[in-house]
């Protein structure tokens, strides 16, 4: 009993002997000032995955970054007396740093106010690149915080100037001799990180922070970090990891058509715009218009009216036109898709596009273009932006039309405005096209306009034709005048040749039609444009070569005007049976002559001799031979217009079988903006009108 | 008269402080006791290997720098942007007295047969950057000194923002011209109008 009381009483100061100082002895605040020695390489991720660090940095050392502050850092403000200047210094140093990762990490001003503090003592000892570089990134993030670009700017410069360049050129030197992560290498050796941090500094900590103005003083920063900087140490920073794949984005923003003059704050204010645009346009995807894709869309509205303020030259206002008409465009189409009409206000509109345009291409007579913002991109560029602007005001108008044309089909009492808005916003497209298509210069006139304006002028017919309740006669002959420009602008649709003869119907003039598409049929099949695409094997090539057959034949070009909506199997029956027909018309001729054989056949033949006996000619009565005889001469009529039926039916039939093959074509190409046939139109509209 | 004895003694004291200071200035550093006048020196020129390689990147990595730097003057100007052009000129500033004077200083590149275009090209772009920020008699200071350094201005190949690639001659006589061209900027108080 006595030695188990003994064993038990040893047994309970021994746990409570180790177990007691087990906490004293697990913090181990080296490990922290390792963690902080290093904090460069860490430091810039974002704040989630920085917290979670310092929580796994704080089991590895045994306490967490705040209680090694309060234990190690502030308990010994009052050894700071004591301390010599070398030491010193890095004790503010390893202050000021964890400050600004309790900062990053929970996004507490205070902490980076403790961080500038200590930052400001080390003041007096900028001589060391380490503490050069500490001090001006807690100063840049301080500016930021306080919401100062020109301060931000100014730390940035500095950090480059005393921190980042000098060191550059040691790197350069340890690196080509593998010496560049060598422990005597020092702080040469954190110079990817230092890159790599100025970049996400500037990138994607100052729009996080709203930091959008007065940024075009960091353009030289960022396209040095882009020059063999970032992203050039794979070893040290994986790819994955690096903040290269956004730069080379920034930096082509800056480079390409959708710059402002190389303003790198509209850059980030436009690129921030698509990140919300991307997003919106995910969450349309996986979940219609539904609350969250308006909101959504509502703060990308916002963030391109930001950028559009941000714009000074007209090639950063129409970059902005050109994105926000795209999401104009998406939200026309969502709504004909998903049969809805939410309130969302959009800062473009299509008028202000058509606008910009104008002033747009006016800069392009006598080298004004350069003065818009392009100078530094040159002409392709400003003729890139001008396709781009098009396009977009092109997408919006048709999706715009399109909304309202399935709305009028759905709609029982708005169906003629609806129908009428559809027309007029597909005249509104054309006469856009007109403007620009036929002038002295047309190269500002994208390759899918011209396809573009057969939609239109197609869907100005369909508005009044088809979709309006009580079409007025002028209605009607607008539709005949748009269908035959339809037909001269895009050939290759059946359903515009069978539109124009069902709109000639109504107008109770059926009989023009073949007059009215003569024109356009003889154009295509004499276009050595459309000749040299055959002949050299283009894309689609086969198939507009059968339809060009189909155009030579009038028969052919009557098919495709009336004989839409017919199957081809009751083609194919109905000429079956007009040539068993033939072949019963044929059998009964055959018949009706041998009858007629039978009746001459009792009558003898006069001798050839003279003197012969000769009874004389005993002939059929004169009723059966009439009645015969008539009966011969409409059988031989019924089969010759039998004859002809079944070889203008055989003749015509593998034509218009061969037109069958033409369709989808229209569906291809208005898919694909970069169709190669979007070339040929434009090549064709030129030719047929030269 | 006591008076103006003092003050005529003030003046050439003051002027011998003032001769002295320059001396100093332009005095040589002075010579370590223990390396001696021979090892205190400037190192000489490289000739090859690690340390030409060396001099050639600092000076391509200062032309790119002021590359960049030239055509956001260049920009902010185009935008009127007064303010931002203002401190990016004190930004550059500091950039050149910094980083790019240190370069220029040294004679030996300009006269070294590998680094003598690279000098020239780096010298080109002080003289475009002072351009742009306004300076038209640093510039003609500038375009001076590269006359003095490369007498034959006409054999050396550069690459100029605006001239394209042109001989030396071509591209300093395009800066000269356009010397007065760019003047700093400024905002009108009255009326908020952007001169320059």
């Amino acid at each position: 009993m006595r030695t188990w009381f003994t064993g038990s009483v040893f047994g309970v100061v021994a746990l409570v002997a180790t177990a007691l100082p087990l906490t004293a002895w697990a913090e181990r605040p080296e490990v922290w000032e390792g963690y902080l020695d290093y904090a460069y390489v860490y430091s810039s991720a974002d704040a989630e995955n920085l917290a979670a660090r310092l929580d796994e940095y704080g089991g590895d050392a045994g306490s967490s970054l705040d209680a090694y502050i309060a234990r190690h850092i502030e308990s010994d403000a009052a050894a700071r007396q004591d301390r010599d200047s070398a030491s010193q210094q890095v004790f503010d140093r390893r202050e000021a740093t964890a400050w600004l990762l309790i900062y990053l990490a929970r996004d507490d001003a205070g902490a980076l106010a403790k961080s500038v503090a200590a930052a400001e003592r080390l003041l007096g000892h900028l001589e060391k690149a380490e503490n050069r570089y500490w001090f001006h990134y807690v100063g840049a993030h301080a500016a930021l915080e306080a919401g100062k670009p020109a301060a931000f700017s100014k730390q940035l410069y500095a950090l480059w100037l005393h921190a980042v360049a000098p060191l550059e050129s040691h790197y350069a030197s340890l690196e080509a001799l593998a010496l560049d992560q060598a422990p005597a290498a020092g702080f040469v050796s954190a110079l990817p990180y230092l890159h790599e941090n100025l970049a996400r500094l500037i990138l994607l900590r100052s729009p996080a922070l709203g930091v959008d103005r007065d940024l075009d003083t960091l353009t030289p920063l960022v396209r040095l970090l882009h020059e063999g900087r970032v992203g050039a140490h794979p070893e040290v920073i994986p790819l994955a990891a690096s903040a290269k794949p956004y730069l080379d984005r920034i930096v082509q923003r800056l480079d390409g058509p959708e710059s402002d003059g190389g303003s790198l704050t509209f850059t980030l204010a436009l690129f921030e715009a698509s990140k919300h645009h991307n997003r919106a346009r995910g969450l349309l995807a996986g979940e219609g218009l539904s609350p969250a894709t308006l909101q959504a869309m509502r703060l990308a509205s916002g963030a391109y009216a930001t950028a559009y303020d941000r714009a000074y030259t007209l090639q950063g206002r129409a970059a902005v036109y050109t994105r926000g008409l795209r999401q104009l465009g998406e939200l026309y189409a969502a709504k004909q898709r998903l049969g809805v009409d939410p309130e969302i206000e959009v800062p473009v509109s299509i008028e202000g596009a058509i606008g910009i345009y104008a002033e747009l291409h006016a800069a392009g007579a006598n080298d004004r273009w350069r003065n818009v913002g392009y100078a530094e991109h040159g002409r392709p560029a400003y003729i890139e932006g001008l396709h781009g602007l098009w396009q977009e005001i092109q997408e919006a108008l048709l999706n715009a039309a399109d909304y309202h044309l399935a709305s009028s089909r759905e709609a029982k009492t708005s169906r003629d405005a609806h129908s009428r808005d559809a027309a007029r916003l597909y005249a509104q497209y054309l006469s856009f096209f007109l403007d620009y298509a036929n002038a002295q210069e047309p190269e500002g006139v994208p390759d899918s306009a011209y396809f573009a304006a057969y939609e239109a002028a197609k869907g100005v017919g369909d508005a009044y034709l088809f979709y309006a309740k009580n079409p007025t006669g002028e209605e009607i002959d607008l539709a005949v005048a748009r269908y035959r420009g339809a037909m001269s602008l895009f050939p290759f649709d059946r359903g515009v040749w069978s539109s124009l003869a069902t709109a000639l119907e109504r107008q109770g003039r059926e009989s023009a039609y073949l007059d009215l598409v003569k024109s356009t049929a003889l154009a295509v099949t004499r276009s050595r444009a459309l000749d040299r695409w055959i002949t050299a094997d283009r894309p689609g090539a086969l198939r507009i070569d059968r339809l060009r057959r189909a155009f030579s034949d009038s028969s052919a070009v009557l098919y495709l005007g009336f004989g839409e909506g017919i199957p081809l199997e009751e083609f194919e029956s109905d000429l079956a049976s007009a040539e068993d027909e033939r072949e019963s018309a044929r059998a009964e001729l055959a018949a009706l002559r041998a009858e007629r054989d039978v009746l001459w056949s009792g009558v003898p033949a006069v001798p050839s001799t003279v003197g012969a006996s000769f009874e004389g000619p005993v002939l059929p009565p004169v009723g059966a031979r009439r009645d015969l005889d008539e009966r011969i001469a409409k059988a031989d009529t019924r089969l010759a217009r039998l004859e002809r039926v079944t070889q203008a039916r055989a003749h015509v039939l593998p034509l218009y079988r061969d037109t069958l093959a033409s369709e989808g074509i229209a569906l291809e190409i208005r898919a694909r903006r970069d169709h190669p046939v979007h070339q040929l139109l434009r090549r064709i509209y030129y030719e047929i009108r030269s | 008269m006591q008076r103006a004895g003092t003050i005529v003694m003030l003046r050439v004291v003051l002027l011998g402080m003032l001769v002295f200071g320059l001396a100093a200035c332009a005095a040589k550093p002075p010579i370590d006791p223990i390396l001696g006048a021979k090892l205190s020196a400037e190192p000489p020129p490289p000739l090859g290997g690690a340390s030409l390689a060396k001099a050639r990147d600092e000076l391509r990595r200062a032309e790119r720098e002021l590359v960049h730097f030239q055509k956001t003057l260049v920009s902010l100007r185009q935008r009127s942007d007064v303010d931002g052009h203002n401190r990016f000129r004190r930004t550059v500033w500091e950039h050149l007295v910094q980083q790019v004077d240190p370069l220029l200083a040294r004679a030996w590149p300009s006269e070294h047969l590998e680094l003598a275009a690279l000098d020239a090209q780096l010298r080109l772009m002080k003289v475009e950057v002072l351009l742009q920020m306004g300076h038209p008699l640093l510039c003609q200071r500038a375009i001076n000194d590269i006359r003095r350094r490369f007498p034959d201005t006409n054999r050396i190949l550069v690459t100029a923002p605006t001239a394209g690639d042109a001989t030396l001659e071509e591209a300093l006589m395009a800066v000269q011209l356009r010397r007065y061209e760019y003047p700093i900027l400024r905002k009108s108080r009255r009326t908020g109008a952007v001169k320059g």
